[in-house]
């Protein structure tokens, strides 16, 4: 009946609409807009802007940060949705099916690390990374004084060494949210299916996985998306060095802001993170256009 | 027409909220050049009908938040300023805002919104930029009728005058340079000296490495400390070290910086660096000599004060470790680091009574620099008679003694003069001592990149 009188009723549809209009324009429309018109000039923060041009977009492109950045978010996003979604999926069906005791404690430390600020993370982890007086290396040396490593201080190996510290942190967030997921799928459909012999693996593949499907699209975009976006972590365990081995797209913009102070050129970092990061979510709506399953 | 409605509301809204972003800003640089015209209104009246009112102002009342440094051996040396100051102004409120970045960021969002602190450290490039903006006013009626100048040594404030012949940021600093300090007990139970030239350090880092001990401490979390290791590398052979490159005045294929690059490499190859030196912050670098777990430590003369609880087992490196074996007493008095650093305190052009606010900065600085000597030991650089309360370090009165007789300084790298060389110099003196970057590449990388870099 409301719905009726809303649809109906178009003061109703304004008035409602306009506080979210407002709310959205205002924290993300406009600041992209301003950033978008100040990715052409050059600016200190402070003076005037002057008209820059492409000036930015050029040295963008033509910066070598910029590859080691996108290779480093790829590994990042990789990594992430490998570890986050395939731990967070297998310990989410567990829990579901198992009748194991202390199902909720196990459900409470998967997510603890969720509670934990990203600096008490990023410490704990450069705690264990460390190559004087990490807990790692203690223990590598003492298996063999020469397996000692550069954990954080080597192309490749320093974003994989990150990312793992992150993807610890952020699995308990995904688990829970494939766990809300499955448990609301319809005990019923189970019941039927073990009536008709399913195997469990053949439930979760034919029952629950199409399920929970449009869930898991959701984590896979915030895993993926997250990986060129990817900023604390990085920041206060390496500040995105040594050299740029560790960069991400957000480093590089925050070096261009706080280290060149070129705030123009920091806004077209920012305008090239949000075009990857739009243009990954409608690829990835667009794959998984025909994958929504109802039984 | 629901559509219509609703995409008019939303072009609407934006168009709003952007106008009234873009008139805050217009409105923000509009009041700011308002304010300082007030400003200097004020101050020349004041100057007019006050000139003698200097002393009358120890009881005029006052608050002022002072944005500075907060924290290590600063804390110390602010908490005594702000007591002398107390007692010679009692009525003032002096509050203490703990200077959270380095770069100038936070100053600018404060400038953008209209809220810069009444007195406030204003760092090197940062400098011009606020003057450009008119966020802070000319110092020079302030410390005329003080005879500020006069108060401290010959030349201390050499190099902090603008390019408009005023000063807008003034700070009073000793000497300091960039030096490696060493482990007594380390050395002693090693059987080491303190190295006069490069194949006795790196013989010496061999030995260490040897030892398992890490030969060098460096806090690479930051920059800074690697740029100003290649630095005391180039003094050995090059007085102007990193500050040739400002103004193209020297090249990288030049001989002294190719050498330098080279004996760098070299000594990271010999193991020179711990392997979690890039993850190490200052605090743990401090420890690790300390504690004796490293050998050697990279870090500015101001460290005296800051490993005062063990400075008895502190030595530092009087001869330059890079120097070629002949040219020891000739290379031993190039010093890296700097005295006139650009900047200082500044006052906002928004403060309410800026003259006030000059002569208690102008007051508040002359309390630190009686600070650094009573509460940390500084070097005095005022003419007046200030002791220490307590005894220097052995290494410490050496460096004291032998400040007089240094040459030639180079600067710290926050003291280069545009961000984009700063950048440059720190990123590549940082894949030098990775290890994984030849010297011929860096040397090479480097001067191309210069070429482009605004210096």
């Amino acid at each position: 009946m409301n719905s009726i009188i809303f649809s109906k009723n178009k003061f109703a549809q304004i008035l409602f609409s306009t506080p979210v209009i407002i709310i959205y324009s205002l924290i993300i429309i406009i600041p992209l807009i301003q950033a978008f018109i100040m990715s052409f000039t050059n600016w200190d923060g402070v003076n005037t802007a002057t008209y820059a041009g492409l000036a930015n977009y050029k040295m963008l492109f033509t910066s070598p940060n910029l590859k080691v950045s996108l290779i480093n978010s790829v590994i990042y996003s990789a990594i992430l949705v490998t570890y986050q979604l395939t731990l967070g999926t297998l310990f989410a069906t567990i829990l579901v099916n198992s009748t194991i005791k202390f199902k909720r404690i196990f459900k409470d430390i998967y997510f603890f690390p969720v509670l934990l600020s990203v600096s008490v993370v990023a410490q704990l982890w450069l705690s264990i990374y460390h190559g004087d007086f990490g807990l790692l290396n203690q223990i590598l040396k003492m298996l063999d004084p020469t397996w000692s490593q550069n954990w954080l201080a080597e192309p490749t190996k320093g974003i994989i060494a990150i990312v793992l510290a992150e993807s610890w942190k952020g699995m308990g967030y995904h688990m829970l949210i494939i766990y809300a997921a499955m448990r609301n799928v319809p005990r019923f459909y189970y019941e039927a299916a073990t009536i008709d012999g399913a195997s469990p693996t053949q439930q979760f593949f034919n029952i629950t996985f199409p399920l929970i499907g449009q869930t898991l699209k959701v984590c896979f975009i915030m895993c993926v998306t997250f990986g060129f976006r990817a900023f604390e972590q990085i920041f206060i365990m390496t500040s995105g060095g040594p050299v740029n081995y560790t960069y991400t797209m957000s480093i590089m913009m925050y070096k261009a802001l706080f280290g060149l102070q070129k705030y123009g050129y920091s806004n077209a970092i920012a305008v090239f993170i949000v075009v990857i990061c739009v243009g990954i979510m409608l690829m990835i709506e667009r794959a998984f256009r025909n994958t929504h399953v109802e039984y | 027409m629901i559509k219509k409605s609703l995409s008019m509301l939303l072009v609407v809204a934006m168009l709003f909220t952007a106008l009234v972003g873009c008139g805050k800003s217009d409105n923000t640089a509009g009041s700011s050049t308002t304010t300082t015209g007030e400003a200097t209104i004020a101050s020349e009246a004041t100057t007019t009908s006050d000139t003698t009112a200097i002393s009358d102002n120890t009881q005029k009342a006052g608050e002022f938040t002072v944005y500075t440094y907060y924290a290590d051996a600063a804390k110390i040396i602010t908490d005594e300023a702000v007591r002398l100051m107390k007692e010679k102004y009692p009525n003032v409120k002096l509050n203490i805002e703990h200077r959270s970045d380095s770069d100038g960021a936070v100053l600018k969002t404060r400038s953008a919104v209209g809220e810069l602190p009444d007195i406030f450290e204003c760092t090197g490039t940062l400098t011009d930029t606020f003057i450009q903006s008119k966020d802070i006013i000319p110092l020079n009626s302030a410390m005329e009728k003080m005879d500020f100048e006069n108060l401290y040594m010959p030349n201390i404030f050499a190099g902090l005058k603008s390019a408009d012949g005023n000063y807008y940021a003034v700070q009073a600093s000793a000497p300091s340079a960039a030096l490696i300090y060493y482990n007594k007990k380390v050395f002693a139970d090693n059987g080491l000296t303190p190295p006069k030239n490069y194949p006795e350090f790196l013989s010496l880092v061999q030995k260490l490495k040897a030892a398992d001990i890490i030969p060098l401490s460096l806090f690479a979390q930051q920059k800074w400390p690697g740029l100003q290791l290649f630095d005391i590398a180039v003094t050995s052979q090059e007085p102007l070290g990193i500050t040739g490159f400002e103004g193209g005045v020297k090249k990288p294929s030049e001989k002294a910086y190719t050498d330098a690059a080279k004996k760098l490499y070299d000594l990271v190859k010999a193991g020179l660096l711990g392997k979690g030196a890039f993850n190490t912050n200052a605090s743990q670098a401090f420890e690790l000599l300390k504690l004796g777990k490293a050998g050697m430590l990279i870090n500015g003369s101001w460290y005296f004060a800051d490993a005062k609880e063990y400075i008895d087992n502190i030595g530092y490196f009087e001869y330059n470790p890079f120097a070629d074996p002949g040219s020891e007493e000739t290379s031993k008095w190039n010093a890296s680091g700097g005295v006139n650093t650009p900047g200082g305190y500044a006052i906002s052009a928004k403060t309410k009574d800026p003259e006030f606010a000059k002569e208690i900065m102008l007051n508040y600085v002359l309390s630190r620099s009686k600070a650094e000597v009573t509460e940390t030991a500084g070097i005095n650089i005022l003419k007046e008679d200030v002791q220490p309360k307590v005894k220097r370090g052995e290494s410490y009165q050496k460096f004291a003694d032998n400040v007089k007789n240094y040459k030639s300084f180079t600067k710290f790298e926050w003291s280069l003069k545009t961000p984009d060389l700063i950048t440059l110099l720190e990123d590549s003196s940082e894949k030098l001592l990775t290890g994984s970057y030849l010297p011929e590449k860096f040397i090479t990388d480097l001067e191309k990149a210069l070429e482009n870099t605004p210096k």
